[in-house]
Order: C-alpha cells, then sequence, then structure tokens
C-alpha cells in the first residue's frame, strides 16, 4: 500500500498531472516533457522529483537522458478508489438529467 | 471539479426547473428509474423526511447489495444530505449533500459524496467495498477503463 497522501498531493497540481497523461503514452526524457509546458528544465525536473517521492514515475539510470516512466501501482489504487464514484455519479447525473426532461415533456403532452 | 481523497464533487446543469428535479430525487418510484447503472434493477423505500430513512437495493448481473440511510437533511426543492451504511459494513457511512439551484429554465445539481478514507480502511474492507462503490461487481483488480465502459455501456 502506497501512501495515498503523498500520490494525491504529487497529483493536486495540473502541470504534474499533465506530466503524468504524456508518461501514460509512453516513456520521455525530461527535455520532451518540458516542452510543451514553456517551463525551464529546473522547474521540470522539481516537478519529476515530487512525481518521484510520491512513487508515481522510475527515472532511468542513463545519466544523459534520465527517461521517465510511469509506475502503475499507486496511481491505480488512488484513481480508481475516486474515480470509481465519480463515474458512477456523472453516468447516475447523467441518467438524472434524461429522466427529468422526459418528466417534463411528460408534464406538458399532459396539459 | 474538486478532488481530494475522501470527497468526490460533480455538477450538472439539467434541462428542467428545481421542483421537478426534486421529485425525481424525492419519490422512490421516480428514483429507481435513473439511480441504478444500466443492466441494475434498483429497489427504492424512503421515508423522505428529516430523520426518516432510506434503503436502496441494487440487483444485476449477479450482484446484489442494499444500502441503508438516514436523511438527514432535506430543504424543499434546495437540498438533501444523507448518510449511507452497507448492511455489511456498518461502522463506514458514506455522506452524499444534493444541492439544487435554479439556473433560468435549468438546475444545477451539485452532488458531493464523502466516503471513508481509504487509508482507514482494512484490505478486507477495501475488497468488499471497492466494486460497489463503482455499483458494478467487477474485481478490485480490473483496470479503469473497463470499469468506465462497463459503466456507460
Amino acid at each position: 500500500m502506497q501512501n495515498l497522501d503523498l500520490t494525491f498531493s504529487a497529483l493536486a497540481d495540473p502541470t504534474r498531472r499533465a506530466i503524468v497523461a504524456r508518461l501514460a503514452r509512453g516513456e520521455a526524457t525530461p527535455g520532451e516533457l518540458a516542452e510543451p509546458f514553456d517551463m525551464s528544465l529546473p522547474a521540470i525536473s522539481k516537478h519529476l522529483r515530487v512525481l518521484e517521492r510520491a512513487g508515481l514515475i522510475t527515472r532511468g539510470r542513463d545519466a544523459q537522458r534520465r527517461p521517465c516512466r510511469l509506475r502503475a501501482a499507486p496511481l491505480d489504487e488512488a484513481t480508481t478508489w475516486i474515480e470509481k464514484h465519480r463515474e458512477m455519479w456523472e453516468a447516475r447525473l447523467d441518467r438524472l438529467g434524461e429522466y427529468v426532461a422526459q418528466l417534463k415533456e411528460s408534464r406538458h403532452g399532459n396539459k | 471539479m474538486a478532488t481530494s481523497k475522501d470527497k468526490v464533487e460533480i455538477t450538472k446543469l439539467v434541462d428542467a426547473p428545481p421542483a421537478l428535479v426534486w421529485e425525481a430525487w424525492s419519490r422512490a418510484e421516480h428514483l429507481v428509474k435513473w439511480f441504478a447503472p444500466d443492466g441494475f434493477v434498483c429497489h427504492c423505500s424512503m421515508d423522505f423526511r428529516t430523520g426518516g430513512s432510506v434503503s436502496i437495493r441494487l440487483v444485476g448481473m449477479g450482484f446484489d447489495s442494499t444500502v441503508n440511510g438516514t436523511y438527514l437533511e432535506i430543504v424543499p426543492n434546495e437540498r438533501i444530505v444523507w448518510g449511507m451504511r452497507f448492511t455489511d459494513l456498518p461502522e463506514h457511512e458514506v455522506r452524499t449533500t444534493v444541492t439544487l439551484a435554479a439556473r433560468g429554465d435549468q438546475t444545477e445539481v451539485r452532488v458531493e459524496q464523502r466516503f471513508p478514507s481509504w487509508d482507514a480502511l482494512t484490505p478486507a474492507q477495501r475488497e468488499l467495498l471497492a466494486p460497489r462503490m463503482a455499483g458494478a461487481p467487477v474485481g478490485w483488480g480490473q483496470t479503469l477503463s473497463h470499469l468506465a465502459d462497463f459503466v456507460r455501456r
């Protein structure tokens, strides 16, 4: 069991969430990760350290490139728990919206 | 949309006035029509008043689970707060707050659900709770995308 507090505080930042989303498509070097954010390499490295501490990513040993890779386990645990609730409620409120629209329609029809 | 480790907040704009949306929440015969995930049948009994009890049973796809709860606060056309517990996990309460607000001819529905902190659960409780929270009979090990597909089906 990873420490969920670390995982969540690491993911509280939008840049770090974007980095995680990028790494979900495959490994990337810090330079590649910095590109879309208009951020300096040291700024990106700071984010990467936070993600690494939270156990969300691992860094390659190649000193030149240090490619980052997503470590799936802690993310699965944390997101599944929350996302299950979110998915459930989003689907449920979609159905509520459809149902209430039908209700409105039938009331109008009866008038 | 705010996300923390023990709270989910969802907001949706519904194309009907608050009074009608209120009806969908406050009467069992309406609630059962939309509350359950597709592929499930929902049974509900409710005593819709502050302090009244509510019971919701979801049956489908080899899955049968009942939650019992109490309405903690009811403000007509505006707000419903209720706490629910699984019959076999009575020590953990899931608290849900529904807020309705008129937005022109529409209604903004906001749902905030607080549930037991994942850290506070034992592994056995996690096993028990995880699949149910999705309202789906899927194993804990299955991926989120499977789950999302399932919920959307």
